[in-house]
């Protein structure tokens, strides 16, 4: 935590600060979401409340509280209330150990500190992050099964075996970013991915001046499979079909309402967020600025300057956030046995290629920690 | 202080879930206490400084495998009303007695056999040889024929069950 009270109130503060901006970024989300569906789909979406229909969010929210709390006769109380819960958690848990920015130092008192702009650095970062994650399948177990209801149930099922379906091709897609990297912590991928693009190539140290160090030229395959495995993780269309709301009603959540059901969203939004701060992190040089990063560090204070990159990173995230939406309302959904032939027969073997691949060109052009 | 805290909760976590396992009825929520051991494993990993192993236990164990258990327990709709382990008035509850015990001997002796030839394994002590890249190294230059046999056997394992599962017409069976 921290040796004094100084140190201890800034990280509870940042603790709090990082779990907050995930919390309220969701409903931004769903106005986005709506507002960007509506757009898609030539409507207007909500635009009575306030300007550009922004208050209805906040008019969602009361509504959302103030519904009656209901727990159907069939259901398991435990499981049934302990489901909303545990959506949030793997999420704001994964959140919190990506880095947003860099380290910063502030002097305060005559002593000096130095802050992580995230909540916690394990050193394993990627493997943290889909050893939390794989648990976010119980949130929608324990609310299919707790509802005690058949479609609830049916969701659940479908969940389960998608998310287990989809984790492989997922991990085997990552494979190639660690060996390209060789290590596990985030923050050192951000690091290795500053500056113009430059790798060894046939003993030649070669540089590309034009073009940023990012993962996406190096593993162009991989991004494209981490992409669309990350949709299924995420139960997002064209994947959404432990809820497909044309067969099982509303799948897992069917029997849940109010703030409930909201907490399934947040879990829901939480998950596209992480899913595109990863992406961002590994494919896209993380809060680090294609250009002229180094001008900007001379010009500003250390503090501003992680802000700035904070600004850089919260831009990329929104813009993958962006494509989830974009994807959710233009791609029908799947039928299940293409979502499984897709994860299995099509996605898996890809993702074992661009493993060898990668295999076979680190050791040819063994460029040490390119 | 905090790793006695954190050994205690996680501790009281994993025998909590693993005596929920055994006298529970109903088998979806016996599978539930599992999930509730193998966190418990793994926030006792997280307490021995060794987040690689703790976080690989999460992934495969809770995320992988129960997920699995679960979902074919549910895919069964094995009857809520289970037996209880110790249903009363069975011959047999002797034997289950007799072998759980021996069992447990085994197990404790085995515990404290470690204990007395190699002592506590604490924090400090067991953090170097935890680390990733010591792992990586150990397991594929001393232990690399071991590793491979191991995913051979693994390969083994889904090339049968696909084998099998063809016989009987494939998973588009009519």
């Amino acid at each position: 935590m921290g040796s004094d009270l100084f140190e201890i109130s800034v990280n509870i503060g940042k603790m709090l600060g990082i779990f907050l901006l995930m919390v309220q970024m969701v409903p931004l989300l769903v106005w986005v979401e709506r507002r960007g569906s509506a757009f898609i789909q030539n409507r207007f979406g909500p635009n009575r409340v306030g300007p550009l229909g922004l208050t209805q969010l906040l008019a969602d929210a009361v509504k959302f509280l103030f519904k009656e709390e209901f727990r159907p006769p069939a259901s398991v109380a435990f499981l049934y209330y302990a489901a909303p819960v545990l959506a949030l958690i793997p999420g704001a848990l994964a959140f919190a150990s990506i880095p947003l920015a860099p380290p910063f130092e502030v002097t305060f008192n005559g002593q000096t500190y130095k802050f992580l702009f995230q909540v916690f650095d394990l050193g394993i970062g990627i493997v943290f992050v889909l050893g939390i994650s794989s648990l976010g399948a119980y949130a929608l177990l324990f609310a299919g099964w707790g509802s005690g209801n058949k479609y609830s149930l049916m969701g659940a099922l479908r969940a389960s075996a998608q998310m287990i379906s989809y984790e492989l091709a997922l991990g085997l897609s990552l494979v190639g970013i660690l060996l390209i990297f060789g290590t596990f912590s985030f923050s050192e991928m951000v690091e290795m991915q500053r500056g113009p693009l430059s790798f060894t190539f046939l003993g030649q140290p070669t540089t590309i001046s034009f073009l940023p160090n990012w993962g996406i030229f190096y593993q162009p395959l991989g991004f494209i499979l981490f992409f669309a495995a990350t949709f299924a993780e995420t139960n997002r269309a064209p994947f959404d079909l432990p809820e497909a709301e044309a067969e099982l009603v509303a799948g897992y959540h069917t029997e849940y309402g109010g703030l409930k059901m909201l907490m399934f969203y947040i879990g829901e939004y939480g998950h596209m967020m992480v899913a595109s701060a990863l992406a961002t992190t590994f494919y896209f040089g993380g809060y680090e600025l294609p250009f002229g990063s180094e001008s900007l560090q001379q010009s500003f204070s250390p503090l501003a300057y992680s802000f700035i990159l904070f600004g850089c990173f919260l831009t990329k995230v929104l813009v993958f956030l962006w494509i989830f939406i974009w994807v959710r309302w233009t791609l029908p959904r799947f039928r299940y046995d293409q979502l499984m032939d897709l994860g299995w027969k099509t996605m898996l073997p890809w993702a074992l290629f661009n493993t060898v691949l990668t295999a076979v060109v680190v050791v040819l052009f063994h460029s040490s920690g390119s | 202080m905090a790793e006695v805290v954190i050994f205690y909760v996680f501790s009281a976590v994993t025998l909590f879930g693993a005596l929920g396992v055994i006298l529970h009825p109903n088998p979806i929520i016996c599978a539930l206490h599992l999930v509730a051991t193998m966190c418990g494993i793994a926030g006792l990993f997280f307490g021995l400084n060794a987040p690689f192993i703790a976080a690989v236990q999460l992934m495969v164990y809770a995320g992988a495998v129960m997920v699995l258990f679960l979902f074919v327990v549910m895919i069964f709709n094995l009857k809520q009303e289970g037996k209880h382990i110790f249903s009363p008035g069975q011959f047999t509850n002797g034997l289950k007695v007799l072998f759980g015990g021996m069992f447990a001997g085994l197990l404790l002796s085995s515990i404290l056999f470690k204990i007395n030839n190699f002592g506590y394994l604490t924090p400090d002590k067991a953090a170097p040889q935890f680390e990733v890249k010591n792992i990586a190294k150990v397991m594929f230059t001393d232990y690399v024929f071991s590793f491979e046999i191991l995913g051979l056997l693994l390969l083994v394992i889904p090339i049968g069950t696909v084998a099998l599962s063809r016989v009987r017409g494939g998973t588009h069976a009519k």
